[in-house]
């Protein structure tokens, strides 16, 4: 439900408008059509059953007028002295007879018996002579006034013509007939054809031409169909009584009825009563109309409300759709004015848009905010270009700063350089002896002092070895300052050969040197100075340009 | 011409070092190298408290 909500959302506005116009008109048609419907519905049931029912009793009363008539023909007939007087001619009471006959043609036969049971005289002398008094009518009618329900007949069948060929059917009415005694002397008795409430139903129906489905059925006492379709005449239908019961509890007299052939009918039901001194027979006078026919009229008004409403879906539904063009064709055109401005291609400004007063409140509206955000990109362009101009200005001083800085730099760097290696030069300088190279006694010291207490860290070695040159006085005595130079530097320099780079040698008196073993193992000191005695005994000192060589100063003990 | 000279070596090593002073270890290399003028000089002399002493020819 909420994702057709959703689809439905998303839909054009005029699709959305067409689309509730016409559900709108649905679902008015829809109820109206069924408030309507339902009120026609019930108002022509009632005006169909009520005429139903008046037809019912109009038939009823028509037969039993009818058979209150033949009744009391037969009850006078009875009574005249020229059939009751012995007397009087049988051909004259046979002329009463028939003139009795003639009044109506539904008579078909009408008798008189003797006390025995005999047909004394008769209409048409049919069955004169011949022994009736085993049939009901007049076993019946010796004692008083009988009516005999609607039955096949008997003897007669062969006797009378019958132009429809359909069997012969009659009502009986009999009474006794007195002498002046009051004995009795016979019984009259007159046969009814049946055919004659045929004719009053065919004669009740053609006043009612419009209802041609409409059906009259009389029913016997027992349920049993006396007069109607063919196909259910001589059958007992059951569901009359429950009809009759209900109808007259209602008061309508009326309803719907399922009936044996599986369709529904408008059921009406009269009851015959007795009429004047007619006792009547019970029946019950149907009269039924299938439901489509008797409800046709609703029918067709709920086709017309079908018909109108479907117009009024496509007519709402077209006005919605056209309604809310009207509405979202300014809307669109904004929206479309405002994709070229934001594309932008376009004119500099929304087109004025001529609709409805929201629409051109819209586009007005729009208009003086673009009008706003142009001034003010604008503006922002300015700003941005000026701010590019001085980020620019400011990028060349700072490049220009920049490159000045970095020829500092690089012209403090080579200074710096410079002040080291003369530091480092001037540091050499303060740690050696000038004359051998070797080192001073105050550096001597300090690197003495330092590997001691590494040593004593380590829990390693440190050893010191002192040297001295032999004779050295005589030397210089012999050979001069030169050559005991000479022999000083060389001496240093032997030293430092024979032993590694890194221990320390240092010049720490006149010709007194001492040495501070530290690459070399400490532990060697021993065999490290032997080392050096043997290649300073074999060094070969060059004494320069000075002949006179002392052999005692070269002489070693 | 040639020219000879005389050695003296002191070394310390392990528990010892503990509370040894760098003109003490001098002083000790010092005193060998006098015994090795006196011994007749161009010859090695340790440190007499040297676990391995050792003459030189």
């Amino acid at each position: 439900m909420r994702h057709y909500a959703d689809r439905i959302s998303k839909l054009s506005l005029s699709t959305q408008l067409a689309i509730g116009a016409a559900g709108l008109a649905v679902v008015a048609t829809l109820a109206v059509s069924l408030v309507i419907g339902h009120v026609t519905l019930e108002r022509v049931r009632a005006d169909a059953g009520n005429a139903a029912h008046a037809t019912a009793v109009q038939m009823a009363e028509t037969l039993s007028r009818g058979m209150f008539e033949r009744y009391r023909d037969i009850t006078i007939a009875g009574s005249l002295d020229q059939i009751s007087d012995a007397a009087v001619p049988l051909d004259d009471k046979r002329g009463l007879l028939e003139q009795l006959q003639a009044t109506y043609p539904a008579y078909a036969w009408i008798g008189l018996t003797d006390a025995g049971g005999k047909v004394l005289v008769s209409t048409g002398q049919v069955l004169e002579g011949v022994d009736v008094s085993k049939r009901p009518w007049y076993l019946d009618g010796r004692t008083a006034v009988t009516v005999k329900d609607v039955h096949e007949a008997v003897l007669l069948a062969k006797l009378l013509p019958n132009p429809t060929g359909e069997p012969m059917r009659f009502v009986d009415v009999a009474t006794p007939v007195l002498d002046a005694a009051g004995n009795r002397i016979g019984v009259l008795g007159a046969h009814l054809s049946w055919s004659w409430a045929r004719d009053a139903r065919d004669a009740l129906l053609q006043t009612r031409s419009s209802s041609e489905a409409l059906e009259i059925l009389v029913l016997a006492s027992d349920g049993s169909v006396l007069l109607g379709p063919d196909d259910l005449v001589g059958q007992k239908l059951a569901l009359f009584d429950d009809a009759a019961a209900a109808g007259s509890a209602e008061g309508a007299g009326h309803r719907i009825e399922t009936w044996p052939d599986g369709r529904t009918y408008l059921t009406a039901v009269a009851q015959s009563r007795p009429y004047l001194t007619y006792p009547g027979l019970g029946w019950q006078i149907v009269v039924r109309e299938p439901t489509a026919t008797a409800l046709a009229a609703v029918n067709e008004l709920q086709g017309y409300i079908a018909l109108i409403g479907g117009a009024a879906v496509l007519v709402l539904g077209l006005a919605g759709w056209l309604a809310s063009r009207r509405v979202s064709r300014p809307v669109l055109a904004i929206a479309a004015a405002a994709d070229r401005i934001a594309q932008g291609h376009s004119s500099d400004t929304l087109p004025v848009v001529e609709g409805s007063r929201e629409v051109s409140l819209l586009s007005g509206s729009l208009r003086a905010l673009l009008a706003k955000l142009q001034g003010r990109e604008a503006a922002l362009t300015e700003l941005n270009q000026s701010l590019e101009q001085r980020v620019a200005d400011r990028t060349a001083v700072l490049a220009s700063t920049n490159n000045e800085l970095r020829r500092e730099v690089e012209r403090r760097g080579v200074l710096e350089e410079e002040r080291e290696a003369l530091i480092a030069e001037l540091r050499h300088l303060a740690s050696r002896d000038p004359l051998s190279g070797a080192y001073n006694r105050r550096a001597f010291m300090e690197l003495a002092t330092r590997e001691l207490k590494r040593a004593q860290r380590q829990r390693s070695a440190f050893g010191i070895i002192m040297l001295d040159i032999d004779h050295f006085k005589k030397v210089n005595d012999t050979y001069g300052h030169g050559v005991g130079d000479q022999v000083i530097r060389q001496t240093a320099q032997i030293t430092q050969q024979k032993l590694r780079e890194t221990d320390v040698v240092c010049r720490y008196g006149g010709e007194e040197f001492a040495v501070l073993l530290i690459d070399s193992d400490p532990r060697m000191a021993g065999e490290l100075a032997e080392r050096v005695r043997q290649a300073v005994e074999a060094l070969e000192i060059a004494v320069g340009v000075r002949p006179c060589a002392s052999p005692a100063a070269s002489a070693a003990p | 011409m040639r020219v000879t000279c005389s050695f003296g070596c002191a070394v310390i090593a392990g528990e010892a070092l503990l509370g040894e002073t760098v003109e003490a270890v001098l002083q000790r290399a010092d005193a060998a190298l006098y015994r090795a003028k006196t011994g007749g000089r161009n010859r090695v002399e340790l440190d007499a408290t040297m676990m391995v002493p050792r003459a030189a020819g």
